[in-house]
């Protein structure tokens, strides 16, 4: 069973193509890792999955329902963490996972506790009513992962999840993510950090261009371009100029 | 749950609009409310109550408190549509929703409701008590009942007013992006069933006796009186006082359809471009043609002047102003209110007395650099934390704020040159008191702005969308800056210069005493301005 399905996936900005025709396929319950260089499309892509940006062409299945069709069912059944940490600066912390789960329709008596389950688990209880214009940018991050994952989504689409985080919350969004798949549900995380997506996604995408380049397990990865680690794949995949030969200008 | 998400949107704007900054509490902002709605609140009291003694003194007729609410209902409608535009352009394209809301399983309907009726709340923050102050003396001499009535009238004003504002902010904001065929259809029908609306009204105010003679006493023959919902809350009102149901009848059902078919409208439109709007304009990068390298006489001549770092500081501020919708649309704004205090005018300006004629070319003189220097007082805010690449780069202070200055002086001379001439031409003035107002105006024009561009640098406020003045928009600058700003230029240039206006009409004194007023704004827009040069150098971001 698929938790998302991406059917010639296309978006245009104007007259720049920025996703090409992307085929995916995610099985429930994996952490699947979306890599590569900037400007790619892996933000749209997660946008367009989300329900955040409308595909120019094509379309795709989250959690069962169509993001063109069906975007408000599609939406019930996921989580979103944007790349950079966005946030209503002068909510508290409290406030904003209140009204982020009222939103996503968690009745009143439940949605105190699941508010304060996430203070505990991103360990932001101690701050959980100041105004979020005052946290520091792993604060925030941790905030918009909390609101993401509060209604037990099907789907997370984690964009850059680890960005700005130090070693020890970094460690807890990957337990968080590994925990989540084994409850079943699927997480989808793009990613600039070669050993994060090496240790802990199941499958990995590489996408440049626009165009995904290769899909696979790391084993099919590494049996495909004959590399061993995945940086190298990437680079190997992603062309480009050598770095060496870049240098030079310096 | 439907009603609760639209609760949880509008509770959400609430909370931002009352949150300023980064302090923890509110003082500043409930504050500052208090004292605008005091202060404004004084105002309308002092007006009403004037016009009431002078009713039962009978000085004035009766009617005449009508026609003082005809003139303050349409300067409230176009004060509050001209701010209320700003604060839905704010409010409907703040770019956290694009990441926060969007996602989230709820309607672009809930979304949307939330906002329009938070926008109209805005609105009452600010009138609710000066229009009680209003009221309350009206009632001393017209009675309770038609007193209430005429509040009631006022509030659907401000209910109509929001639901232009709103299909105003819509539309400013599709600008930016070429509408679907479907779009385009519906605004084609919107703004057709809008004025069909007056038609309507227009038409059946033709037909329904006994109102001709009630339009007469108004002076309201000229039919661009229609176009506002004021007409129609000040006939109900006046209809009322003489009990004649039949002649109140007409002109509430009228502000009844024209509120809530406006805002009906407004609605359906924000709904269908909402989406759009966040995640065309926001996210979608906007290919530009490239400006570079474009440099020609005028320019030239202003870069000798400037010097490269302080025309640089120029050239990114026009670039800035022309792809930023909120600041082009101050701008635009500030265009159509001035052209909306001509309009009125035309049919009747040849045969307009001279002295009022001098009076509103007086004040189109003033309202220009006094709007424009309102915009000015943002431009060290809106540069937000790319603020500290100018600080970081080999600039000097005076460069930067001559940069700013130099642009928003181009503006307000450009609209002053071109929007008094026109008025010279559909009015009766002399060239001697074109030239002589122009004059002033422009001498005014330089102080004000000098002295703007000391407040911006004094109380930036460098975050993105902030409770303003009026309501929850981008700012650029503190509230006590703006309260300073007012006070001052209202105390020392506008004030003292609608007194000249005044007295030069009725007293005919020569318009020239108005070159007082603008010499002493010219000086202190010099010393302020050579202030703000050492200010700017000590200016940090947060």
């Amino acid at each position: 069973m698929y938790a998302i399905q991406t059917f010639n996936l296309t978006r245009y900005y104007g007259s720049t193509l920025a996703v090409d025709h992307i085929n995916l396929n995610v099985e429930e319950g994996v952490l699947f890792g979306f890599l590569g260089p900037n400007g790619a499309g892996k933000t749209t892509t997660i946008k367009m999955l989300s329900c955040i940006l409308r595909p120019t062409e094509g379309s795709a299945r989250v959690a069962g329902y169509n993001i063109v069709e069906n975007p408000l069912e599609v939406k019930k059944l996921i989580g979103y963490s944007p790349e950079y940490p966005v946030l209503y600066e002068r909510l508290t912390a409290r406030e904003f996972l209140d009204m982020t789960a009222l939103l996503h329709g968690i009745p009143d008596g439940e949605r105190e506790e699941r508010v304060i389950e996430m203070l505990e688990l991103f360990d932001l209880k101690r701050e959980a009513d100041q105004r979020l214009a005052g946290f520091s940018k792993g604060m925030k991050r941790k905030v918009n992962l909390a609101a993401a994952i509060i209604h037990r989504p099907k789907v997370v689409f984690l964009d850059e999840p680890t960005m700005g985080l130090d070693a020890r919350s970094a460690r807890l969004v990957k337990e968080i993510m590994m925990e989540l798949c084994r409850k079943g549900s699927t997480v989808f995380m793009s990613t600039h950090v070669m050993e994060i997506a090496e240790k802990t996604c199941e499958r990995i995408a590489i996408i440049n261009e626009g165009v995904v380049v290769a899909e696979g397990t790391m084993e099919d990865l590494q049996a495909r371009v004959h590399e061993k680690t995945l940086e190298d794949i990437f680079l190997t995949l992603t062309g480009g100029p050598e770095v060496k030969e870049l240098t030079k200008y310096l | 749950m439907r009603r609760r998400i639209v609760w949880e949107i509008i509770s959400l704007e609430f909370r931002l609009f009352f949150r300023s900054g980064y302090r923890q509490n509110q003082a500043a902002t409930i504050v500052t409310l208090i004292f605008f709605n005091a202060s404004f609140g004084i105002w309308m009291s002092l007006g009403s109550i004037g016009v009431s003694l002078a009713v039962q003194a009978g000085v004035l007729t009766v009617e005449s408190i009508f026609n003082f609410l005809l003139l303050v209902f349409n300067g409230l409608l176009i004060l509050l549509l001209l701010f209320n535009t700003l604060s839905f352009l704010a409010i409907c394209s703040r770019e956290e929703d694009v990441e926060l809301l969007v996602p989230l399983p709820v309607t672009t309907a809930e979304v949307v409701a939330g906002k329009m009726v938070w926008n109209f709340l805005v609105i009452l923050f600010y009138v609710f008590i000066p229009l009680c102050g209003l009221m309350a003396p009206v009632g001393l001499v017209l009675g309770v009942g038609v007193a209430s009535a005429a509040f009631a009238a006022a509030i659907l004003v401000l209910v109509a007013s929001s639901g232009l504002a709103g299909l105003l902010g819509s539309l400013s904001l599709r600008l930016f992006k070429p509408a679907k065929m479907r779009e385009r259809l519906l605004v084609i029908v919107s703004i057709s069933s809008i004025l069909g609306i007056f038609i309507f009204q227009f038409a059946f105010s033709r037909v329904f006796s006994g109102l001709p003679d009630l339009l007469r006493h108004f002076s309201l023959e000229n039919p661009l009186w229609y176009i506002s919902p004021a007409t129609w809350a000040a006939l109900f009102s006046w209809g009322l006082y003489r009990g004649a149901v039949t002649y109140a009848i007409m002109p509430i059902v009228g502000l009844l359809a024209m509120a809530f078919g406006i805002c009906f409208f407004s609605f359906k439109y924000a709904v269908k471009t909402y989406y759009s709007i966040l995640t065309e304009v926001r996210v979608a990068p906007r290919l530009l043609t490239p400006s570079a390298g474009r440099v020609g006489y005028p320019l030239s001549f202003l870069r000798s002047v400037l010097g490269d770092a302080g025309y640089s500081i120029f050239l990114n501020e026009v670039r800035m102003t022309r792809r930023d919708m909120y600041r082009l649309m101050q701008i635009v704004m500030l265009i159509v209110v001035v052209a909306v205090m001509f309009i009125p005018h035309v049919s009747s300006a040849p045969s307009m007395p001279l002295q009022a004629s001098g009076f509103l070319l007086g004040m189109t003189g003033l309202l220009i650099p006094f709007m424009v220097g309102t915009i000015a007082i943002q431009c060290f805010g809106f540069e937000g934390d790319a603020f500290q690449l100018l600080k970081s780069a080999p600039v000097r202070g005076k460069q930067i704020v001559l940069g700013k200055f130099a642009f928003y002086l181009i503006v307000s001379v450009v609209e002053l040159v071109i929007f008094l001439p026109a008025l010279s031409v559909i009015l009766p003035i002399s060239p001697a008191s074109l030239l002589t107002v122009l004059f002033s105006s422009i001498l005014g024009c330089i102080g004000v702005l000098g002295f703007s561009m000391y407040i911006g640098v004094s109380w930036p406020d460098f975050e993105k969308v902030v409770t303003g003045l009026f309501g929850s928009q981008r700012r650029g600058v503190s509230m006590l800056g703006t309260l300073v700003y007012i006070v001052v230029v209202m105390l020392i240039y506008f004030g003292p210069n609608i007194a000249v206006f005044a007295a030069s009409s009725f007293l005919n004194l020569p318009i020239a005493l108005t070159l007082i007023p603008a010499t002493i704004m010219l000086a202190i827009g010099f010393v302020a301005l050579g202030a703000s040069f050492k200010k700017v150098e000590e200016l940090e971001v947060a």
